[in-house]
């Protein structure tokens, strides 16, 4: 059931004709844990519900607290911490190809050090990964299952993670691809149905306060464009790189403009009252009626949603998994997967211990604490690679010049 | 590990099958759709207009000419704050209270005058209201309203829905409510809701409400009722007029022209020039004539221009008159004049904010009506004049 | 130990007839349809025919190989009939006697002669009950290879098309072919066929169901990963992109594959009706498809968690029909569900004497009645009746039964835990048809990863010039 087929008998465990579509390319690839391939469109399409998927909830209400009236503009600025996240996984990638972060960082700043930086990965890891199925959960126990024990909700969806974890990168990204096309389609058909309801007058007052607040409000989107360094952990499962930069920008765009769209159509139809709702999504989508029989259809969102959350949750769940048998340089991750989903329940229950937690952890320091980690840490590494790759090349230089 | 495999599901199934914590069946629910609150000797009354199911084809088959086709029933209940209201009106329904589906609610001068604030954060808080239910205002108390079988409808809150969707009085939802109390122009503006006297020899519950005047809300209070022709002023500047047809008199001939509003468009634009602070308000409307009780010919161009002048002078009074009302006599801007001001004049705003209360009586205000009559019906002359040859 | 399987040693035939015949006899004893027919030739040497009456055409054989061996004194290799085959083993004789044609023995000579006289009860080409088409060929696979192989020939004329036969099962010995394209088909995919079909040791083949489950890659998986077909047009277009069939004798039905879940969305007619007819009714599939496997699911879940979304006057009407139910929406789609599941196979049992009557029943009983008498509600009876719709829309029957199993669980899972549960349920779905390899392409291509190329068959309908392959 779980990836390799028996035959009943030979002892093959996979069919000759699959081993020869999957033969692994690249020198360094030996050392990867999982030896599944996926495409780069995949790439992209797990990428993006893993940063807009928890997104969509907070970011209105948080850039409508630091920006008011020009909130729209923000994740336009925090697009700029993703391009730089994209910039460096994508450079590490070409500077040691078939190697994720943990592995290269070992290369680049020697063994102990390399580790050091490995072990802090991964014991963020499952801090965000509990982080964020607390949030699943606190979501879906407030707005759709008020009753259902907080362990059911989040349990189910973890199971349910670690199965797709356990099934190899291929799966995961097969199924981000048909989640994925169907959140778009249907997230757009909820934003046509609104826009009767709009005002685009509320796009004024411009620039009420003056530039700054539009700073600290970027900072919010910043942290979740950061996480687009788990492209840093992902590229090397990628065959056929042709076109990586493109696909990878194209992504950032449709990133960019979809959480832009969502803040608009918050300020349209909100206003001012927009950082005074716990969801103020959820709110757009309950005031959405078309002629007196498409009411309420916040249930019908929130199922959508649970598609994206899915993905991110897995997406996280893989790289931790990958990166912790990486780290201990075990040949397979598949076994360390059930094991590291329970702990990250357990981080789940100890993050913060009630709803409002999450928004005050979600608002200030948690963005700072994020990208510190996702943006900072990685750029520190990649400058080291840079300046190891330009001596050797003076070196090389100087002794061509011997 | 096969027995692990095989135990997954069983155990799975267990922790789901042991209690499905959110189920509750549509028979156990009390729908309720309509909510009515009243203040009355310091406590808050929530009334609930809760949906009666009878099985089709079983319940009312001994109905009389007027008998209503779905049947609904009221529930009230008081307590110091709504919240307790809500609870212990839970006590007296033997069914779930579902609050899903209540698309009005209505909320009684007396209750108004309390301040209203209280209800908004209820309305915006509890998860299961609508943000798009509208809110109305009544004269006397709101269970009243709610008690009403209504003939025509499936429930009186059925028809005042309908009635809030055909434009007769103004459209709020309680989102909107909330943005027009919470913005800066602090004020709101609500149909108000009268019962009409019932037939004689109906019962006497079996009548609709209807529409008559606005009530006017300063900060959170409620401070007055304005009835026509006044209110169709207050309609008018606050961009909610619709469904009207306004009588226009054309003198020196007897009579009159009635005319049916079809579009219109009031644009508000502030303007501050050295410190001095006015407000344009540009009325744009077409309207089609309906009545033609004098012996004019509409033909006439120039019969047709001095109607649309009579017509835009009309206008223009009753929009002064509203903005009178509103600068001179209460004192609070209804109109959404501190909303535009804001949005285009940021600055100057953020420094006259608190002085906005003082500001506002002096503001200098300027309407223009443009009125264009572009139909006349299906005649052109006058009709029914009797002896018409003798011309 | 099982003697029904001949482990016969590889005895030559030694020539001396006496011997011989004690050999066969011996192996034939207790099959009184083997018919051990001594005579002399005209140059008086004694010879047994031996051959099997309901599989050999007698009157051939006396015709085209008695008299002339009785009569004219020729040597048995000079009959004219073709193909004529030699044998010289125990083993070869019998499987010859066994596949109809008729063994002759000479006395002093080594090697024995088969003639192929096969003839056995047939089937004429019918135009296949469960796949019947508007537009299209109206014949049908029969039980016999050799006739299905010609339907496939005669619609692909070229040396192209080649077909492998082995015999399958060590009990009943049943021919088996392989047929492929080739040059359209990848030769690793071939291989890895052969491969498969080598390792597989079956005691019987009766149906090709028996050779499908042993070499899917997952057996254990509702959804078919082999399309089984009574159509040759079906086989031949799929051979022609590059797809193989596997041809069992004794059984209408043929296997193909590699394919994917759009391949069981697909019929025959899409290509032998105008486009936008076959889009839409490609389209209209999808939806009903999806609709099959969550629709009552999908009302359980919200008429039970999120009564909000249903429009008002709908719910009222609803909570009116539901108002003498005594039980729960989840209890009252289950009874019904199962009800129309039973109603169905028992349709499928029936003699068609029977069947309106049984139509009939259903339709009084569980439409009218049941209402009535307040067992379900009207509501639920539109919906199981709209499930059972959907599910006769889809073409391929063996991909309706996995949304009929599947509605269960997911019924389940919508009432404990609403849209959230029923939505759980569809992403471990479609983890399970990530992870589905049908040799191994992948199940969800070309969505799932996308190929460009092959994308504009599952959303349109491309002409016959523009198919992919």
């Amino acid at each position: 059931m779980y990836g390799g087929v028996h035959h009943r008998g030979t002892n093959r465990t996979r069919p000759i004709y699959t081993q020869a579509t999957n033969a692994t390319k690249g020198a360094g690839s030996h050392m990867l844990t999982d030896k599944g391939k996926i495409s780069e469109t995949q790439l992209a399409f797990m990428v993006f519900p893993a940063i807009l998927a928890t997104a969509i909830l907070s970011v209105p209400g948080i850039t409508m607290h630091y920006a008011g009236h020009d909130m729209w503009m923000t994740p336009i600025l925090g697009s700029l911490v993703g391009l730089a996240a994209i910039g460096i996984s994508i450079g590490l990638d070409r500077m040691y190809p078939g190697k994720t972060l943990i592995q290269s960082s070992v290369s680049i700043v020697g063994r102990i050090p390399g580790k050091l930086f490995g072990l802090i990965y991964i014991a963020f890891l499952p801090h965000l990964t509990g982080l964020i199925i607390r949030e699943y959960g606190e979501f879906i126990v407030n707005n759709a299952l008020p009753s259902t024990p907080l362990f059911v909700v989040m349990g189910t969806m973890v199971v349910v993670c670690a199965i797709n974890v356990r099934l190899g990168i291929e799966v995961v990204g097969r199924t981000s691809q048909v989640f994925v096309t169907l959140l778009i389609v249907l997230l757009a058909l909820i934003f046509i149905l609104l826009i009767g309801e709009l005002n685009p007058a509320e796009l004024f007052p411009f620039m009420e306060k003056g530039p700054i607040p539009l700073f600290t409000g970027a900072t919010a989107p910043a942290a979740w464009f950061s996480e687009y360094i788990v492209l840093a952990f992902l590229l090397p499962y990628v065959n056929q790189k042709k076109r990586t930069t493109r696909v990878m920008m194209g992504s950032l765009v449709l990133t960019t403009t979809a959480m832009t769209v969502t803040n608009l159509f918050c300020l349209f139809l909100i206003g001012d009252l927009t950082d005074t709702f716990v969801f103020p999504v959820m709110i757009a989508a309950r005031y959405i009626t078309i002629a007196d029989f498409l009411q309420h259809i916040e249930s019908l969102i929130i199922a959508v949603w649970i598609f994206g959350i899915f993905v991110k949750i897995s997406v996280f769940l893989y790289i931790f998994a990958t990166s912790t048998a990486e780290w201990f340089g075990l040949k397979d991750y598949k076994p360390v997967v059930v094991p590291l989903s329970f702990l990250c329940m357990v981080f789940a229950y100890w993050v913060v211990s009630g709803g409002s937690g999450i928004s005050s952890l979600v608002s200030a320091s948690a963005n700072l604490y994020t990208i510190s980690i996702l943006l900072i840490l990685p750029a520190m590494i990649y400058g080291v690679a840079w300046l190891k790759k330009g001596w050797a090349h003076v070196r090389k230089n100087r002794a061509s010049t011997d | 590990m096969r027995i692990c495999r095989v135990l997954l599901l069983p155990i799975l199934s267990c922790v789901l099958l042991s209690g499905c914590w959110d189920r509750i069946e549509i028979n156990d629910l009390a729908i309720v759709l309509a909510t009515g609150i009243d203040y009355e000797e310091g406590k808050v009354q929530l009334t609930s207009q809760i949906f009666v199911p009878r099985k089709a084809g079983g319940g009312d088959s001994s109905g009389s000419g007027g008998s209503p086709s779905g049947v609904t029933m009221i529930r009230t209940a008081e307590g110091r704050t709504i919240a307790e209201a809500l609870n212990r009106l839970q006590r007296k329904v033997p069914r779930n209270m579902f609050w899903g589906h209540c698309e009005v609610i209505i909320i009684s001068e007396q209750a108004g005058k309390r301040g209203i604030r209280e209800y908004i954060d209820f309305f915006l808080r509890y998860p299961q209201f609508r943000e798009h239910a509208y809110v109305f205002s009544s004269e006397k108390a709101a269970k009243d309203i709610l008690a009403l079988l209504d003939p025509l409808e499936r429930s009186s809150a059925e028809s005042l829905r309908e009635m809030a969707n055909l434009k007769l009085g103004t459209r709020v939802t309680a989102l909107e409510l909330a943005k027009s109390i919470e913005g800066p122009s602090s004020s709101a503006i609500l149909s108000r809701m009268l019962v009409l006297p019932p037939e004689p020899d109906q019962d006497k519950l079996t009548t609709t409400p209807y529409v008559k005047g606005l009530s006017l809300y300063n900060k959170d209070r409620y401070v007055k009722t304005v009835k026509e022709p006044m209110s169709v002023g207050v309609l008018l500047l606050a961009k909610e007029l619709n469904n009207i047809i306004m009588p226009v008199e054309f003198k020196p001939l007897e009579g009159s022209f009635s005319i049916r509003l079809i579009e219109i468009k009031t644009a508000l634009k502030p303007r501050i020039v050295n410190q001095h602070w006015s407000m344009k308000v540009d009325i744009q409307t077409n309207g089609e004539v309906v009545l033609n009780t004098t012996d004019a010919n509409l033909t006439d161009p120039a019969v047709l221009t001095k109607l649309e002048q009579e017509w835009s002078a009309k206008l223009t009074s009753l929009a002064y008159d509203a903005i009178d009302l509103s600068q001179k006599e209460l004192r609070s801007d209804f109109f959404k004049f501190a909303v535009e001001f804001r949005r285009y004049y940021p600055k100057q705003w953020k420094k006259q904010e608190k002085n906005w209360e003082t500001l506002y009586p002096e503001l200098d205000v300027e309407v223009k009506v443009d009125a264009h009559v572009v139909r006349t019906g299906k005649s052109t002359g006058p009709q029914g004049i009797p002896n018409e040859d003798e011309t | 130990m099982d003697t029904s399987v001949i482990s016969q040693q590889e005895l030559p035939l030694t020539g001396y007839l006496a011997v011989d015949q004690e050999m066969l006899r011996s192996v034939f004893a207790g099959c009184s349809d083997i018919v051990f027919h001594t005579f002399q030739t005209a140059c008086l040497t004694s010879a047994l025919c031996v051959y099997c009456v309901g599989l050999c055409d007698t009157e051939r054989l006396e015709r085209q190989v008695l008299t002339p061996l009785q009569e004219t004194g020729i040597e048995a290799a000079q009959v004219p009939l073709a193909s004529v085959k030699h044998v010289e083993t125990t083993t070869q004789a019998v499987q010859a006697i066994l596949e109809g044609e008729a063994l002759l023995l000479l006395d002093g000579s080594k090697v024995g002669t088969a003639y192929p006289l096969y003839q056995a009860a047939n089937r004429s080409t019918e135009e296949p009950l469960a796949e019947s088409t508007v537009r299209g060929a109206r014949d049908g696979f029969t039980e016999s290879l050799t006739m299905n192989m010609s339907l496939l020939r005669k619609r692909i004329k070229t040396p192209a098309l080649k077909i492998h036969t082995r015999n399958m099962g060590e009990r009943t010995n049943t021919s088996v072919s392989l047929i492929y394209m080739e040059g359209i088909i990848d030769p690793k995919l071939v291989k890895e066929v052969e491969v498969r079909l080598d390792d597989l040791k079956l005691r019987d083949v009766l149906e090709s169901q028996y050779i499908e489950e042993g070499i899917v890659d997952q057996r254990y998986s509702p959804f078919p990963q082999m399309i089984a077909t009574e159509r040759p047009d079906v086989v031949a277009s799929n051979l022609l992109e590059g797809r193989f069939a596997i041809l069992v004798d004794g059984t209408p039905f043929t296997l193909i594959a590699p394919v994917t879940i759009f391949s069981m969305l697909q019929s025959p007619e899409d290509y032998y009706q105008n486009v936008f007819m076959s889009v839409f009714v490609r389209w209209l599939r999808y939806i009903f498809y999806v609709l099959s496997m969550l629709l009552p699911s999908a009302y359980v879940a919200i008429t039970t968690f999120h009564q909000e979304m249903i429009p008002t006057v709908l719910l009222l009407s609803i909570a009116r029909a539901r108002e003498e139910i005594p039980f729960p929406a989840l209890v009252e789609a289950l009874i019904m569900e199962i009800a129309f599941e039973a109603l169905r196979e028992a349709g499928v049992r029936l003699p068609k004497q029977v069947g309106s009557a049984v139509s009939i029943v259903g339709a009084l009983i569980i439409g009218q009645a049941a209402t009535s008498a307040g067992i379900v509600s009207a509501p639920m009876i539109i919906i199981v009746a709209i499930t059972g719709i959907a599910s006769f829309m889809i073409p391929r029957y063996a991909a309706s039964i996995a949304t009929r199993l599947l509605r269960f669980p997911m019924m389940f899972l919508a009432g404990t835990l609403g849209l959230t549960g029923v939505m759980l349920g569809v992403i471990l779905v479609v983890i399970h048809l990530s992870s589905l390899r049908s040799f191994g392409t992948p199940y969800l291509s070309p969505v799932a990863p996308t190929m460009a190329k092959e994308l504009k068959d599952v959303w349109w309908r491309p002409s016959p010039r523009n198919k992919p392959h």
